[in-house]
């Protein structure tokens, strides 16, 4: 009687064995073994729905890489491969990348925390110029800088599927901004652009501002932790004025100070497209909230505003009570400490007595009493419905 | 019922006289007795996909777990549990790769779902961490892939140069 080998077994007792292994084993230590094997996993119920392979932080050194880059080519499940934080080393890098050129599946790839430099955002741009299934890449603290960022910048003007980029925290400055908002003028795809955490100046809000004049797809940006400063903010609220895609708009921790919101007020006004913004932590003051409670009289398109950690007092306070008086469509502020007392307290609930829309009004970390946040607490509840 | 014995028997034609209750922990022959109304006292049930070694060690795992309590149900849609394999198990399968996966063979045909499980737990546990090389290695298996099929691999792993 001839020996018996794992791979004569019924493929009913493999599946049996396949049973005990978990998904990352199974997709990195059982395909490619030998024909069979392959074909017994692709009828294996586990590994067709395997669409979702998470690497995260799993320490892969090079000989999971490669395992990982043998198990990618003939598979046709996965929509989501995640490998931030395994400080890939470049030929890794570069491997996985092009094993995935002609991969017509997989939607989602998580490459953050891996180190990738300029090297290796060459490669990217091969993948992105070839590929036609990633809709979504993650990049976010590696280091591209200036030179990574031209590169992947170039590959965007012939990609016709990445709808969402990730690139934070990969110390981008405005000449990496530059080539970025270039590309934007063309490409007709991309939809989620995440850009917080960089060394973004007012140059380069200059220059994605332009982008933003003329690019008809972009419709969310994420710009928190820049340096902005009013001056870009400035040419921000100019692109706003014509631009009709963008619907949110992080602005977080970008020093733009009353000035700045001066500027970006006269843009919301007259924008009707723009849903949510987000001014946190940008030394906001009493004028700020005037500028804004004057633009929420007139726009009719925000649901969200949000203003935590500024400095806006009772009386800025006052006036967006006062615009919430007439303001239809806001369904969330955020004023969590604002420096506002009793008397700003007060005046916000004035004006949320004659508001049917909002439903979200954060005071925390203000000096509030607890009787008025629990009126207006009703309020609230009752413009839910 | 203590000492109600039947007799096994392997498909090279030696017989085994084995408690029924052990006996029973194969659903196959425990169906035989119970729904085929085959008596116990001198019938001979004939196994003719087992041979004599291979039933012999199905014997000596089924006595030492008559005692074990019956295997939970399984959810086909998930990774099964991967408890540890008890250090009598270790022991008793420490076999050539033949004899496993005779013994997974048997406990299959015999339905004997403990068996089954540690057996091909034993096999999982063997394929854990391994590459595809290692694991053909590991089981002597031989890379069958057409040239074609392996120059696919490759070009798809191939770094082309950016026009």
């Amino acid at each position: 009687m001839s020996t018996r080998l794992l791979h004569t077994l019924p493929s009913e007792l493999i599946y049996e064995i396949l049973d005990h292994l978990d998904e990352v084993t199974i997709f990195l230590s059982c395909r490619n073994v030998c024909t069979r094997l392959n074909t017994i996993t692709d009828h294996y119920r586990r590994y067709q729905k395997l669409t979702t392979l998470n690497l995260s932080y799993q320490r892969l050194d090079s000989r999971g890489i490669q395992r990982l880059v043998a198990a990618l080519p003939q598979n046709k499940t996965l929509l989501s491969l995640f490998l931030q934080g395994n400080r890939i080393d470049s030929q890794g890098i570069r491997d996985i990348i092009n094993t995935l050129i002609q991969n017509t599946t997989l939607t989602t790839l998580n490459l953050e925390s891996n180190g990738i430099g300029h090297e290796e955002a060459k490669y990217l741009v091969n993948f992105l110029q070839r590929n036609r299934a990633l809709t979504t890449l993650y990049l976010s603290n590696n280091k591209l800088n200036d030179e990574g960022t031209q590169h992947l910048a170039h590959a965007l003007v012939q990609n016709q599927t990445l709808t969402t980029m990730d690139l934070q925290g990969n110390q981008i400055s405005d000449v990496g901004i530059r080539y970025l908002a270039d590309a934007l003028h063309n490409n007709k795809t991309l939809v989620r652009l995440y850009l917080q955490n960089n060394r973004i100046g007012h140059l380069g809000g200059q220059y994605l501002a332009d982008a933003m004049k003329t690019n008809r797809t972009l419709t969310v940006i994420h710009l928190s932790h820049n340096k902005l400063g009013q001056q870009g903010i400035q040419y921000f609220a100019r692109a706003l004025q014509h631009n009709e895609t963008i619907v949110t708009l992080d602005l977080q921790h970008n020093q733009i100070g009353d000035q700045g919101i001066l500027h970006l007020a006269k843009a919301i006004e007259g924008n009707k497209t723009l849903n949510a913004i987000y001014l946190q932590n940008n030394q906001i003051g009493h004028a700020g909230a005037q500028y804004l409670a004057d633009a929420l009289r007139a726009n009719k398109t925000l649901t969200i505003l949000g203003l935590q950690n500024n400095q806006i007092g009772d009386s800025g306070a006052d006036y967006l009570a006062d615009a919430l008086k007439r303001n239809k469509t806001l369904i969330a502020l955020y004023l969590c400490n604002n420096n506002i007392s009793i008397r700003g307290e007060h005046y916000l609930l004035y004006g949320l007595q004659k508001n049917t829309t909002l439903t979200i009004l954060d005071m925390r970390n203000n000096h509030v009493t607890n009787d008025i946040q629990q009126l207006m607490k009703t309020i609230l509840e009752r413009n839910m419905h | 019922m203590a000492g109600n014995k039947i007799k096994l028997q392997s498909n090279d034609g030696d017989t085994f006289d084995v408690d029924v209750e052990i006996a029973k922990q194969s659903a196959t022959i425990k169906t035989m007795l119970e729904d085929l109304g085959m008596s116990e006292e001198d019938d001979v049930i004939p196994l003719p996909n087992v041979n004599s070694a291979i039933l012999k060690k199905v014997i000596q795992w089924a006595t030492h777990h008559k005692d074990d309590p019956p295997p939970p149900e399984d959810d086909e849609n998930r990774e099964k549990n991967l408890s540890d394999i008890s250090s009598w198990d270790q022991d008793f399968l420490k076999v050539d790769q033949g004899t496993l996966f005779e013994l997974i063979l048997a406990a299959n045909y015999l339905d004997i779902k403990g068996l089954l499980d540690v057996t091909c737990k034993t096999v999982a546990n063997m394929i854990k961490g391994r590459t595809p090389e290692e694991i053909r290695r590991q089981f002597n298996i031989k890379n069958d892939f057409t040239p074609q099929e392996e120059e696919q691999i490759k070009k798809e792993n191939e770094w082309c140069e950016e026009k």
